[in-house]
């Protein structure tokens, strides 16, 4: 219960986690400033890595850096994506999260749409086929 | 044996927190979500 208990102690809602996508969701319902390296360790004391992690928050873009509405927080933007100057739901990629002097972001496409289980799988080939 | 635990707690962790078939889905009240990916 470990996780679901950090998260929910963290963010303020109730947590999904999902064995078959090895994946955690949850609603942050108030403003804050995030630690993900205080996540990570928090996760990992579960013996469970963290592989990625995605948030979609108000943010705006300028001058190669991501900032957080209303909490100000920001980040260093990585890759290419055009200024938001009014403030916008984004999905964000987040990386070096285990060291916040490096943390940045990279504007994404909604994770929950891309989901590898609405993929269908491939056809099986036929035995002594080409 | 590391692998075997870190499963066993993901299994329990899902019949915990997940009803079948629920997802959660970000809100426009929300601050913001969070979608985490987990490894073992």
């Amino acid at each position: 219960m470990g996780i679901a208990r950090l998260l929910r102690g963290r963010y303020g809602s109730e947590p999904e986690i999902d064995i078959e996508m090895q994946a955690a969701r949850v609603r942050v319902t108030r403003p804050r400033k995030f630690d993900f390296k205080a996540l990570h360790e928090g996760i990992t004391r579960n013996n469970i890595g963290l592989s990625s992690l995605r948030l979609r928050a108000n943010v705006m873009l300028k001058d190669g850096k991501v900032t957080i509405q209303p909490t100000g927080q920001s980040f260093p933007l990585r890759g290419e994506a055009a200024d938001v100057t009014e403030p916008s739901f984004r999905w964000l990629q987040i990386n070096d999260w285990t060291e916040p002097d490096r943390t940045s972001v990279e504007v994404i496409e909604s994770p929950l749409e891309s989901s590898p289980a609405q993929t269908l799988p491939e056809p099986a080939k036929e035995p002594g086929g080409p | 044996m590391k692998s075997a635990v870190t499963a066993l707690g993901i299994g329990i962790l899902v019949v915990a927190c997940v009803a079948p078939g629920e997802t959660i889905q970000p809100q426009q009240t929300d601050f913001a979500f969070l979608d985490i990916g987990l490894s073992g």
